[in-house]
């Protein structure tokens, strides 16, 4: 018996619930902040709002993905590595990115609680990138897992 | 010092080690705590045949060791930015700018050594 194994597929449902408000929340995210570059400053409270969110919807996903890997990496990874190890390929950039991801969420974070947009322009030199680069991985990820689970979703 | 440009310094830095220490972990193929969902125990080394995940070992080494970087720049901060008796000072616009594209430029180039990496190992280029 695998780690939380009997679980799996209710947890993996919880996975995707959360991965819809974190997607929904950085995407909207990412819109206000575009609108910074533009010299659009007015919907500060709703860009702060999303932040919270979006990092805390990241936490939950994240840990219940660590927690069902266990049992992907048993029941389902097998498969891709011998019939289709290009899969595993896009699976592992996934997670590797979803952990570096993890610490520039919370950079992102405290740095968007510690200035305001538009009275310290500089700032948005780390800031913009950080929410381009945050939007690149939570897609890739959603991309990605929607394929692998079209392929095989559980056992 | 402002607790925003604080957060700011310890943030860029913080951000580019984790990316730096994770692929040091690729680079350098450190050897990490391994878990074998199987036996419901954890190993430094990796047997081969058997399911094991390393991807546990590797963020943790990565956070720790990003954090134990930005701790000791926590501390020496005040000490760079303090000159001639003055005890606060604040980070220069040009310094901002520069601080967060180098921040920038080195975690992208991480994630397209990931990126890189795993698709060359596993057969996508």
């Amino acid at each position: 018996m695998v780690f939380l194994e009997d679980f799996y597929e209710i947890m993996l449902l919880i996975h995707l619930f959360a991965t819809f408000v974190l997607v929904g929340s950085m995407t909207h995210n990412l819109l206000i902040v575009v609108g910074y570059l533009r010299g659009k400053f007015g919907r500060q409270k709703l860009e702060w709002l999303y932040v919270r969110v979006s990092l805390w919807a990241y936490v939950i996903v994240y840990v219940i993905g660590a927690l069902i890997y266990p049992a992907f990496r048993v029941r389902i990874r097998p498969d891709f590595d011998q019939d289709i190890p290009w899969a595993t390929g896009l699976f592992e950039v996934k997670e590797h990115w979803g952990a570096v991801g993890l610490a520039l969420f919370f950079v992102y974070y405290f740095l968007r609680k510690s200035f305001q947009p538009n009275s310290e322009k500089e700032k948005l030199f780390l800031y913009v990138p950080l929410c381009f680069l945050l939007n690149i991985i939570l897609w890739y990820k959603v991309i990605v897992s929607c394929y692998l689970t079209l392929l095989k979703g559980s056992w | 010092m402002e607790k925003s440009d604080t957060t700011y310094i310890i943030g860029s830095i913080f951000s580019a080690m984790t990316a730096i220490f994770y692929c040091c972990t690729m680079w350098f193929h450190i050897k990490l705590p391994r878990y074998y969902p199987l036996q419901h125990s954890w190993k430094w080394v990796n047997e081969k045949g058997v399911p094991s995940q390393g991807w546990y070992g590797m963020q943790a080494f990565s956070f720790l060791a990003a954090g134990a970087v930005s701790f000791v720049v926590y501390f020496i901060l005040p000490r760079l930015f303090a000159t001639g008796g003055a005890t606060e000072k604040t980070l220069k616009p040009a310094q901002t700018k520069i601080l967060g594209v180098v921040a920038t430029v080195i975690i992208v180039i991480c994630m397209a050594y990931m990126l890189y990496y795993e698709f060359d190992k596993w057969g996508i280029f």
